[in-house]
């Protein structure tokens, strides 16, 4: 296997980002994750595979939402299998997986660009998979510029607009989630492979060409403010709900602490007043006299 | 006076009164602000349904020839996470005597009912004691107020009437 792709198994350090996560997948994975519930890889057709691997992530919230930073995930996660499947080209989604395989092996020794690096389909990443087939560009990247049109009958390289924003949420969260299958660098093959250069990394996507990459660039900028907006007031309404509970409970002991006080003394009033009564007698200068008498 | 104890504040700055509305001050005056019966507490909640009417306001200090002026406001209009009109006045009752309750003083803003649209609310009754209507200085309330020089005055005389001089 390729030393570039690494171990999968082995959680990385999410300072890489969630890049291509969902697609760092081999074969050999996703086949394990879907269980016996999949059919075999090989005869499902693309549209089928992509749905249960949507499938197996929106039900894995729980083992994505292991950090703070989980809400994000579980969002991204969600909004993933919600989006369901990726709108796949009708001629992609209906072939097989082993279809597809075949023509990447054409492709492989006919065009022998030599960066194909896996000897057996379920090596492949599905990533690598949905690239070769044309369904995807590279995953690196929010806002390459291919035009938004539709392009080629899938060769490599073809832009599905609808792919783009679905895949830029993945990227979004760049949290610390060591997961069993997740967490993967994008391979730096992929970018040889894309006919075209795109931005990278950052989400400020200023001079592109194509009208379409440009609006999710700018989407997810604005996801990401909106995201950190609400996580501010978020925030600050939790500081006002403590501060709230703490005044009050604070209000409380001080009551209870006078009380206590004025208990004791007056206990301490009752047991003097036992001993020594007090009572004053009536007072003789209250009754009632003549001050003067009828002026005449 | 009576001992008001340093901690009786310390729930208004938890609450951040003492911050968003109010300058730190000393309390003097032990004030029971009621509802039906069931006082206020700093920090308790209350439905909007249950102080839809005026409260009962206890001044307990003072003396009767002392005077004090009453404010309720709301300091979270219309949000606590974006309080842009703070702050809302619902009530204001001035010249309440000493050892009395508000119903001795004089209503100059009538009471609203608080009816919090968003988010969960404050609402802050402050008490004030008057300056006192000795050593008044006619001058110096003319600076105070900006008023400049007068534009009118006149005067008559009086001494104490006895039921013999009347006659």
């Amino acid at each position: 296997m390729d030393s570039q792709r690494g171990v999968v198994e082995e959680p990385r350090s999410q300072s890489l980002n969630r890049q291509g996560s969902l697609y760092s997948l081999t074969l050999d994975e996703v086949q394990t994750h879907l269980g016996s519930s999949g059919k075999a890889l090989g005869s499902m057709n693309l549209d089928e595979l992509l749905k249960s691997v949507c499938s197996v992530e929106g039900n894995q919230p729980s083992s994505m939402a292991v950090n703070g930073a989980s809400a994000a995930a579980v969002a991204t996660q969600e909004g993933l299998s919600r989006q369901g499947s990726l709108t796949l080209p009708r001629d992609l989604s209906k072939k097989t997986v082993e279809e597809v395989w075949k023509d990447i092996q054409q492709d492989k020794n006919g065009g022998g660009s030599g960066a194909h690096k896996q000897p057996t389909l379920g090596e492949m990443t599905l990533e690598d998979l949905l690239l070769k087939a044309g369904v995807v560009t590279e995953t690196v990247v929010p806002g390459s510029n291919h035009d938004g049109g539709p392009g080629g009958s899938g060769g490599i390289g073809q832009n599905i607009a609808q792919v783009a924003p679905w895949v830029q949420y993945h990227q979004l969260p760049s949290m610390q989630q060591p997961q069993s299958f997740m967490p993967y660098p994008v391979n730096p093959d992929m970018q040889a492979m894309v006919s075209q250069s795109s931005l990278m990394g950052g989400l400020s996507d200023t001079q592109t060409p194509g009208r379409k990459r440009v609006a999710s660039g700018e989407v997810v900028e604005k996801t990401v403010e909106r995201k950190q907006k609400r996580m501010i007031k978020n925030r600050e309404s939790a500081a006002r709900s403590r501060a709230r509970k703490q005044a009050y409970t604070h209000e409380l002991e001080i009551k209870v602490s006078r009380l206590e006080e004025e208990n004791e003394r007056l206990k301490r009033q009752k047991e003097v007043e036992k001993i020594l009564p007090s009572a004053p007698p009536p007072d003789p200068k209250r009754q009632l006299r003549r001050t003067s008498s009828a002026p005449f | 006076m009576e001992n008001m104890g340093e901690r009786v504040i310390e729930p208004l700055i938890m609450g951040r009164v003492v911050g968003d509305v109010l300058d730190f001050f000393t309390p003097t005056i032990k004030m029971n602000v009621s509802y039906n019966k069931k006082q206020v507490s700093n920090g308790h909640e209350l439905f909007p349904s249950s102080v839809s009417s005026k409260p009962r306001v206890e001044i307990h200090g003072g003396d009767l020839r002392s005077f004090f002026t009453l404010v309720m406001i709301d300091p979270d209009v219309p949000g606590p996470s974006d309080p842009f009109l703070k702050e809302h006045l619902h009530w204001i009752v001035t010249n309440i005597p000493g050892t009395t309750d508000a119903t001795f003083g004089k209503e100059v803003v009538s009471y609203e009912l608080p009816r919090p649209s968003i988010g969960i609310h404050r609402f802050v009754f402050v008490l004030f004691k008057q300056k006192q209507r000795h050593h008044f200085n006619t001058r110096k309330f003319a600076i105070e107020y900006d008023l400049g020089l007068p534009v009118a005055a006149v005067f008559f005389n009086a001494q104490r009437e006895t039921a013999a001089r009347r006659r």
